[in-house]
């Protein structure tokens, strides 16, 4: 078999395994900006000629049957580490824009996915649950969660570390971090847990990060879950500031409400101020699903830290930045770096760029480059570098412009989202007449997405909202939640 | 800047949806009726695709096209079966539709090629039939069966389970 160098796919801007259209469309592209002829001095024109030859060179290969065939052959004969394990596909939409006078939109989507190659291994846990254990926790909520943490103790591996701490008025070392746990012991402790007093959440949080930084490696997931029923009091602002040391030491929080006396907007921020995610449980049922879902997606991380960072060029501003699967959630950007904590062997990881493209004149344009970094040890040992440009053809024509269907879909339910959030914000201005009709918005999206049981209760929601002036807690936690996991259903193959 | 039908809020070009009023900007949205409370109390559609189990509770405002989506020609039916079950292309593009008719629902072939039966009999094609309330219909669209029922008093859940 013919000897390769194996970025073919990479010099033209394109995930392993693209297909002919995609290579053909990267290829026209490329092509013309890097025409030696369109260089306007001679050492751009060298620097272009070499970087053209490296693009004509792939394009032969891929753009002929035999020889793409053998090289796809000789990719999947690569052991892991000597191939990319990320895969990212770019979707610009419009896939071209107009030349204007004004500033026009543009969306890109970045489709990350880990090769499953590697799914065999999974990342030793350094896993810490923190529980609420408040005179509320009584009853049914608490024996459930009893339950639901006995059967997280025997699905510990050996090499995993557990600790479990409670907390009302005060933190309680349940199970201090330990490597190959006795689960017999560790569950007759679990068994013994009462509820009573009230609920401080930095204690237990405080306790929890203790408990955590022992065993705090470079080649263990450190986790940390909260959960809480209920409104901690005075002390919300140093678990921001804990969540946020949490973050930068990536080390995520999971906060989970059950019941509907939590606060959500306090839960939300603590988890994103450690690139966590916050979740809602209905009711005692759900506690042991909520707390396999949170087993299963820890065992699926395959990249750590894995952060976004974008160059715009000159006329590109990045509005905002999304994830549109494996939920829909706003990203925070500081100097347009975007952290995205962990990237799961169960889901791609779908990061939405809103741009807005100042003027251009008619010619092939880079409007942005962005780089993923993610640590992919222990399971290849290395940290992996993906860097891209993103090109687009600016020409004369007419609205609206050809936009991939998966570019609209993604916008469909970040819309839904959009106007959720804005409906609560509509809310704590005290404009209900504004919410209501926000939320009636939000229902309409959702009948297009075919999620009609949301739509239903969005529909009833607002109803309520016009009636009362006043959202319901267990109804607007559910849709608040729902409207989240409208993420982009994910397909098997790579789009 | 482009102006948004619905509340006029102003938008750069290539924005598909008015984050405003979620009206689609882009022609793209199937269905761009506001939903609104009067929507509470209309019948609902139930679909059970039969081979994968998958089931779709729809609002019957006026009618639901069941067909397969052809990006060549445009077509968008609401019930796109050629994502949610049929392995050939035996449905047609717009193949049959539940519609409502003053008080009553009544189901219709759209003169597909392969045929719509419900109950085991063949539809006529054009040639309305009507579906009673509550019950349930086996209706084969194509090769795809399907479980369909028509419900206007027992509303599907609005609440968060509990």
């Amino acid at each position: 078999m013919e000897r390769f160098s194996p970025d073919y796919y990479h010099r033209l801007g394109l995930h392993d395994g693209a297909d002919e259209k995609q290579i053909r469309a990267a290829y026209r592209l490329l092509a013309r900006r890097y025409h030696p002829d369109a260089a306007h001095n001679s050492t751009m024109a060298t620097a272009k000629s070499e970087r053209f030859l490296a693009i004509q060179e792939a394009y032969e290969i891929l753009s002929n049957a035999d020889r793409h065939a053998d090289y796809d052959r000789w990719l999947a004969s690569l052991p892991p580490d000597k191939r990319l394990t990320v895969q990212i596909h770019q979707t610009l939409g419009p896939i071209s824009l107009a030349t204007l006078h004004e500033p026009q939109a543009a969306t890109l989507l970045l489709d990350m996915r880990v090769d499953s190659a590697l799914r065999p291994k999974h990342l030793p846990l350094n896993l810490c649950l923190v529980i609420d254990r408040s005179s509320s926790m009584r009853g049914p909520r608490l024996s459930q969660v009893r339950r639901a943490t006995k059967e997280i103790v025997d699905q510990l591996e050996p090499d995993d570390v557990f600790s479990l701490i409670t907390f009302s008025d005060r933190a309680t070392v349940i199970l201090p971090s330990h490597r190959n746990l006795r689960k017999e012991v560790a569950k007759s402790l679990i068994e013994a847990i009462e509820a009573s007093g009230g609920t401080e959440i930095y204690q237990g949080l405080q306790e929890g990060m203790n408990q955590v930084m022992r065993y705090h490696e470079a080649d263990t997931l450190s986790h940390l879950i909260l959960l809480t029923d209920g409104h901690t009091y005075g002390d919300a602002e140093q678990c921001l500031n804990l969540a946020e040391q949490a973050g930068n030491r990536h080390i995520a929080i999971t906060s989970l409400g059950i019941g509907t006396d939590w606060n959500d907007q306090f839960l939300d921020s603590l988890a994103r101020a450690s690139h966590g995610t916050a979740s809602y449980i209905a009711g005692p049922t759900q506690v042991i699903e909520s707390f396999q879902n949170q087993m299963d997606r820890l065992r699926a991380i395959a990249g750590r830290g894995a952060t976004l960072s974008l160059t715009p060029a000159p006329k590109t501003t990045v509005r905002d930045a999304y994830l549109v699967s494996p939920e829909v959630d706003a990203l925070s950007m500081v100097e347009n770096q975007i952290p995205l904590g962990g990237l799961s062997f169960n889901h791609p990881t779908v990061v939405l760029l809103e741009l807005v493209i100042d003027p251009l004149p008619a010619s092939v344009q880079e409007l942005l480059r962005w780089t993923l970094e993610v640590d992919m040890a222990p399971l290849t040992r290395r940290r992996e570098q993906i860097s891209r440009e993103v090109l687009v053809d600016v020409r004369n024509q007419d609205f609206p412009l050809e936009t991939p269907e998966v570019v609209i879909s993604a916008q469909s339910r970040l819309t839904a989202y959009k106007l959720r959030s804005q409906a609560w914000r509509d809310m704590e201005q005290g404009q209900p007449m504004q919410a209501c009709k926000r939320l009636q918005a939000v229902a309409t999206r959702l009948f297009d997405l075919h999620e009609t049981e949301l739509a239903l209760a969005t529909l009833h929601e607002a109803e309520h909202v016009k009636n009362t002036g006043t959202l319901t807690r267990d109804r607007g936690k559910w849709i608040k939640y729902g409207t989240r996991r409208l993420a982009l259903p994910a397909p098997g193959d790579v789009p | 800047m482009i102006s948004c039908p619905t509340c006029q809020t102003q938008h750069l070009p290539n924005t598909f949806f008015c984050d405003q009023c979620g009206t689609a900007l882009h022609g793209a949205a199937r269905d761009n009726r506001t939903a609104d409370a009067a929507i509470l109390s209309t019948p609902f559609l139930r679909i059970l695709v039969q081979a994968t189990g998958l089931t779709m509770t729809l609002p019957l405002t006026d009618e639901i096209v069941i067909g397969r989506k052809d990006t060549d020609t445009g077509v968008r039916p609401d019930v796109d079966l050629g994502i949610l079950g049929d392995s050939g292309l035996s449905v047609s593009r717009t193949h049959a539709r539940i519609r409502r008719v003053g008080t009553t629902v009544q189901i219709e072939d759209l003169g597909s090629t392969n045929g719509t039966w419900l109950q085991g009999k063949r539809l006529p094609a054009h040639n309305p039939l009507a579906l009673e309330e509550g019950k349930g219909y086996e209706v084969i669209v194509g090769t795809v069966h399907l479980t369909l029922s028509v419900q206007t008093k027992e509303r599907p859940p609005v609440r968060p389970p509990q």
